[in-house]
């Protein structure tokens, strides 16, 4: 069994074709590789600037947080120095005198003073009496002084002065009930001995939050005498730490070392009514930044921190003002570091949006660019495809031109014509059909198969079969379609001949002249697209050549003009008698000379038949059913069975068919109607035709009574027979040989219920009766002959 | 069975029927077929029948094992004597059997005028007969483009059966299918044994009607261990 060999195809095309996919590819993915550089190496670009920037703008922040630790360090020392400075000129000025003794000194001291000393709010001054001088700033730009006079029981007298320092009222306050040697800043100062920093808390007159820094005075016995102190409002405080702009949202705290607020940007943290309270903690403001800076000083310490809070990181920068208060206070900056470094990334995500944007337009413009490329080079392939398959087809023509006038032989100019026609339209198959005199037939002149590099000849198509096909051909016009099978007009073609082929795509031109169907071209399979220009002008070209080439063959030469004009009044006569049509001449033709060349094999030249032959007899044999089939007996026979009730059905019928001869033997019955003259061939072949089709009907209603399938086949055939007499009164003809055996060999062979035909019947009877092809077969009794299935009359 | 290699027209002895399409299992063929006898093979799968075929043919060569016709381990043969041997084998395939640059009748029986010197009248005369018997007129004449299947099916069995070839291989799914040619089967593959050609005809199910009428000496399955004999209910 040899399975499909495995298709060859030559390297070095192929190599060529793989080069240029490699160069073509290339060429095309040249400006998207390009892209995609240069987005890899801007968004490199911008990662390192950004972090390079980000590494820059932490540096500076640092700097710049350590400059406003400094700033603030220095601001709170300019804040809190003066109002020590003043505590020890006061102390000086009052020399450890009682209050009574030095208070007009001290009022006028501590007025000046004040007025120089923004930090500094109110002025005390209180001995161990319990005397006490009070200066403070009023509403009005001026002071009140409060005197607390404890010489004869205790009186407390307020003068209030006007921005002139004018006396304005003298008011006592018998209500007072104010003792300083029981606040704090006085005790604090006789307990430490030295100046005294209070914590927070809330001033009596005031009732305002703030600080007190006191400075005892003890006498050589180190008894205490005076204690001078100054309020320092933490609203100032808080109004300069409020002040203080670092980052966009950075503060700046001042803390104690158990992390209570001394101040805040915020004065509205103490609440004023309650004396007792106490500041809050940092984790007690209901902020959570500073509660989570709260818990890292408590545990690292004071520095310079970084705390990752959720998304944000928050720097925070603590470091203690011990000195300048001699309490553990600490100066506390919390700063987002998006503050510093978010302008980094802000412009990074800006330059890397902006570079991005620039990179689609360069890529969009590249896209554009490289299809404007791809679509120009389409159109010049297109365009030198077009042209070469224009001038293929210019070249084709010329060449067929030349051969028409060559007067080669028809055969080879016809393989010429397809073979040129189908490497011009990249074809698989080029077929030149010629119709035939009766306008029945389209038979295949040529046929080149570029696949296998081959032509064929031969195969007919019939009008009965494809009668769309010869309509639309008889219109004249080109058949155009890509999908065969849904033209209506090439789908019987398609059917019968292009699908067993796997080609659906068709291009059929009609070989017209002087209006005259002649034939038809059909390119099969040709190449769509670009290379389809110019197809339909040379396909029509074509035609015109092709039907001038059909004309010339079918006209005789001026040589046999003459002969055969004396050949055709010599037959004229004959040829009124003989109606025979001029296929049927050659199929009739054919076989007599098979069967000459047959019986010149066994030595018996033709004319030993004449005595016993009859020419041209209608023969038809039906097959009848296997036995075992028909021997049982159906009801409405009575006790016949049913092959006998199937033979005296078909009696009746071929009683009244006509034709002259019937026999049965065994299960065939065989038929025939004949002449000795030829005059009538087409009537007995018409009888025996008709009379095929009435037993066939007849034996399909016995199998639609019986409700049975009778396994019975026809055929008829049309030719010579041998003829014996057998018996002398009356004497009776047996016919055998020849058409009888042909008939029952078509007849053995056809398909259940149906007629099969012979050629000679079918060119004989065609006019008459619809066939269907059935295939060519190799006979040895008649040689190559087409067989045909009998389907009804026309 | 018992191995008798040489009685045997054909003789697959450990034969190993590998890659195969939908079993992974490598199947182990033996198998002994003397002067004629009729052997029914089932193989469900078309692959595997393929294979079969190929290796019976000497067209392909076993993995492990030995393939003998009349005697003659196919391997132990060039090509070309290959060639030569084949002509005294008939295939019943459907698979590439007709050439496109020759009409049916050609490839029918160019192998008779190629290998054996026999009148080509007298061959057509043989090849009539045959095609009758299949149903078929005479011999197509057109090419396989243009010749109707079922006549393609009846040609192929013409093209196997013509000669007398000492062993026929029938393996057609086109076969498998058709009833019409089951009685015609059955008398060629009878008249082919009376002649003494062994036939081996390997279809894809026993119970088709085509192999109905046959009456094997041997019917077996193929499975994954191998040629398994069964018994044919009728």
């Amino acid at each position: 069994m040899a399975r499909s060999p495995a298709a060859t195809t030559p390297a070095a095309p192929s190599a060529t074709r793989t080069g240029s996919r490699l160069r073509t590819t290339l060429r095309h993915s040249l400006p998207v590789l390009g892209v995609i550089v240069v987005v890899v190496l801007v968004a490199a670009i911008a990662y390192v600037v950004y972090d390079a920037n980000r590494k820059g703008a932490r540096t500076l922040s640092n700097d710049l947080i350590t400059a406003i630790d400094r700033r603030v360090g220095a601001q709170l020392r300019n804040y809190l120095t003066p109002p020590q400075q003043f505590l020890t000129l006061a102390d000086a000025a009052a020399a450890g005198r009682n209050v009574i003794d030095a208070a007009p000194e001290m009022e006028r001291f501590a007025r000046h003073a004040i007025v120089n000393i923004p930090s500094v709010s109110a002025f005390s001054y209180a001995d161990a009496q319990g005397n006490y001088l009070f200066v403070v700033r009023n509403d009005k730009g001026g002071f009140d002084t409060k005197t607390i006079d404890r010489r004869e029981g205790r009186r407390v007298t307020w003068e209030r002065r006007d921005g002139a320092n004018k006396t304005i009222a003298i008011e006592e306050d018998p209500g007072d009930t104010f003792d300083p040697r029981t606040r704090p800043w006085y005790q604090g100062a006789e307990s430490a001995r030295k100046m005294f920093w209070t914590d927070a808390y809330l001033f009596y007159t005031l009732r305002k939050p703030g600080l007190t820094v006191a400075l005892p005075h003890f006498d050589s016995d180190g008894k205490l005498q005076t204690v001078i102190a100054v309020d320092i409002e933490i609203a100032t405080l808080c109004a300069y730490l409020e002040q203080l702009s670092i980052g966009n949202r950075g503060r700046a705290l001042i803390v104690d070392g158990a992390g209570r607020i001394i101040a805040y940007p915020d004065d509205k943290w103490l609440p004023a009514s309650d004396p007792e309270a106490k500041a809050p903690r940092l984790d007690e403001v209901g902020d959570p930044v500073l509660t989570r800076a709260y818990d890292l000083l408590r545990v690292e310490g004071y520095g310079r921190k970084v705390l990752d809070f959720g998304h944000e990181r928050i720097i925070v920068s603590s470091g203690p003002v011990r000195r300048l208060t001699d309490r553990d206070w600490v100066v506390l900056i919390v700063v987002p570091e998006t503050d510093f470094v978010g302008f980094v990334a802000d412009s990074g995500i800006t330059a890397l949006v902006m570079s991005i944007g620039v990179v689609l337009i360069v890529a969009a413009l590249t896209g554009l660019l490289a299809w404007r490329n791809v679509q120009a080079e389409r159109r010049a392939a297109a365009a030198t495809t077009r042209q070469q398959a224009l001038e293929t087809r210019t070249q084709t023509f010329i060449d067929l031109a030349h051969d028409a006038v060559a007067a080669d032989a028809e055969e080879a100019g016809l393989a010429r014509a397809t073979e040129s026609a189908a490497t011009a339209c990249a074809a698989k198959r080029v077929a030149i059909w010629r119709l035939s005199r009766d306008g029945r037939t389209l038979t295949c002149e040529d046929c080149f198969d570029r696949t296998v590099n081959d032509h064929t000849t031969g195969l007919a198509l019939h009008r009965d079969e494809m009668p769309n096909l010869f309509a639309a051909l008889g219109e004249g016009k080109a058949i155009d379609t890509a999908e065969a099978d849904r033209d209506r007009r090439t789908s019987e073609l398609f059917a019968s001949y292009l699908q067993p082929l796997e080609i659906s795509s068709v291009y059929i031109t009609p070989i017209v002249m002087a209006g005259r169907l002649m034939g038809m071209m059909s390119i099969e399979d040709p190449q769509r697209g670009d290379r389809e220009a110019g197809l339909a002008t040379f396909c029509d070209a074509l035609s015109i050549l092709l039907a001038l080439r059909f004309t010339a063959a079918a006209a005789p030469t001026p040589g046999a003009l003459q002969a055969t004009v004396v050949a055709a009044a010599a037959a004229a006569a004959a040829a009124q008698d003989e109606a025979a049509p001029a296929e049927a001449q050659d199929s009739f033709a054919q076989r007599r000379t098979r069967l000459e060349r047959t019986l010149l094999a066994h030595n018996a030249p033709m004319e030993s038949l004449i005595e016993s032959a009859i020419d041209r007899a209608a023969v038809g044999v039906i097959k009848l059913p296997n036995w075992t089939t028909v021997a049982q007996r159906p009801s409405d026979t009575g006790q016949r069975t049913a092959m006998d009730a199937i033979v005296q059905e078909l009696r009746r019928a071929i009683e009244t068919s006509g034709v002259c001869y019937a026999a049965l033997l065994d299960d065939q019955i065989v038929l025939a109607a004949f002449l000795r003259d030829r005059r009538s061939v087409e009537g007995h072949a018409m009888c025996v035709a008709t009379a095929m089709l009435e037993l066939r009907d007849r034996l399909i209603e016995l199998e639609d009574r019986w409700g049975t399938s009778l396994d019975f086949r026809l055929a008829i055939d049309i030719g010579t027979v041998m003829a014996s007499t057998v018996g002398t009164d009356p004497p009776n003809r047996n016919l055998w040989g020849g058409a009888v055996g042909i008939a029952k060999v078509l007849a053995g062979t056809t398909a259940r219920r149906t007629i099969a035909a012979s050629e000679t019947a079918y060119d004989l009877l065609s006019t008459q009766f619809l066939f269907r092809p059935r295939g060519s077969y190799f006979l040895p009794e008649t040689g190559n002959m087409r067989t045909f299935v009998m389907i009804g009359r026309i | 069975m018992a191995a008798r290699p040489g009685r045997s027209v054909l003789s697959l002895q450990g034969v190993a029927l590998a890659d195969r399409q939908f079993s992974a299992h490598t199947a182990r063929l033996d198998l002994e077929l003397p002067r004629g006898e009729v052997a029914l093979v089932q193989v469900e799968d078309e692959h595997d029948a393929a294979m079969l075929v190929d290796l019976c043919l000497g067209l392909a060569d076993p993995g492990a094992g030995q393939v003998r016709f009349l005697g003659v381990d196919w391997t132990t043969r060039t090509p070309r004597e290959r060639f030569h041997r084949r002509r005294r084998i008939g295939a019943v395939v459907q698979t590439d059997v007709w050439p496109s640059h020759m009409t049916v009748l050609e490839s029918v029986l160019v192998a008779r005028a190629y290998h054996f010197d026999q009148p080509q009248a007298e061959a057509i005369v043989d090849a009539t007969e045959l095609a009758r018997l299949f149903g078929l007129p005479g011999l197509p004449v057109g090419r396989r483009e243009t010749t109707p299947m079922r006549a393609l099916v009846r040609a192929a069995c013409v093209r196997g059966f013509l000669g007398s070839p000492d062993l026929i291989v029938v393996q057609d799914q086109v076969l498998d299918q058709s009833s019409e040619l089951a009685v015609p089967m059955a008398q060629a593959i009878s008249a082919a044994c009376d002649r003494g050609a062994t036939v081996l005809w390997i279809t894809a199910s026993l119970a088709t009607q085509a192999a109905q009428f046959v009456q094997p000496n041997h019917a077996f399955r193929l499975g994954d261990h191998g040629l398994m004999g069964v018994r044919r209910s009728r």
